[in-house]
């Protein structure tokens, strides 16, 4: 979302729509240390040269990411995972306390196992056109519809 | 006698912070890698630079960070998202996979 919100034509991309949308204040992030840790893990390995940068621009945000998740947490989310790689995910999610959660990977946030995992606690589940339809920008298709009634 | 000239270009400054604030300074500095000296100086900054209002994730400017590293490098979604999985694999395993099967197996004996 944050290396591609421009297509190849030079078109916004549904992740440059949504930063749009944060751009204008619409919604706000909660953004945790897991997820920080994953970013940093990636700038690690694809951009070793932008890493010092990417860490100083990111220390003065620390304090206001959400906490990592216990060991407890992680294995409560375990069960409704298809990888366990992805519970510290899971649970880093529920403890940031959001309304909805915004991912674009299907096959991991969006099975029926997650969605029950989401429903417990009381998450929307959202992809990046979901959260379009959500701000009136895009039109749920059919099926959506249909799914959520 | 040599002076170091890094440090005259910082006046002093006192502050208490009541015990939670320290330990959160010191938890966040520790995360960063950071000393809780340097961090308070980036909160500060930061503070007086986005005054009037809570401060919110600037993406726009770590786009404009990472967007032409990834472009020059001709990453794509695929690429990207294979890498985010390789780096979740790695936390999964150093950080819970032990104590999350320990804690499982507990569970499993207890039924």
């Amino acid at each position: 979302m944050i290396v591609f919100p421009v297509g190849q034509r030079g078109k916004p991309t549904l992740a440059g729509e949504v930063l749009s949308l944060y751009d204008e204040g619409l919604f706000d992030l909660v953004i945790s240390q897991t997820v920080e840790e994953e970013l940093l893990g990636v700038i690690r390995e694809e951009f070793s040269d932008a890493y010092t940068r990417v860490l100083t621009f990111l220390a003065p945000l620390a304090p206001q990411f959400s906490r990592k998740p216990t060991p407890e947490e992680v294995a409560a989310a375990f069960p409704y995972t298809v990888d366990p790689n992805d519970a510290p995910i899971f649970a880093a999610a529920v403890v940031a306390r959001p309304d909805v959660v915004l991912s674009n990977d299907f096959k991991t946030f969006h099975t029926e196992k997650a969605k029950s995992y989401w429903k417990r606690h009381g998450i929307q589940i959202e992809s990046l056109y979901g959260l379009l339809c959500v701000f009136g920008r895009r039109q749920r298709r059919p099926s959506q519809r249909t799914r959520r009634n | 006698m040599p002076t170091n000239t890094q440090e005259e270009q910082y006046k002093l400054l006192t502050i208490r912070l009541v015990p939670d604030d320290m330990q959160r300074l010191k938890e966040a500095a520790e995360h960063i890698g950071v000393g809780p000296t340097v961090l308070a100086r980036m909160l500060i900054r930061q503070g007086l630079q986005g005054q009037g209002g809570k401060s919110r994730f600037p993406f726009a400017s770590l786009h404009t960070l990472l967007s032409p590293l990834g472009a020059r490098k001709g990453l794509t979604d695929k690429k990207l998202a294979r890498r985010i999985k390789q780096v979740r694999r790695k936390q999964w395993q150093e950080q819970y996979k032990e104590p999350v099967e320990k804690i499982r197996k507990g569970q499993t004996q207890l039924r």
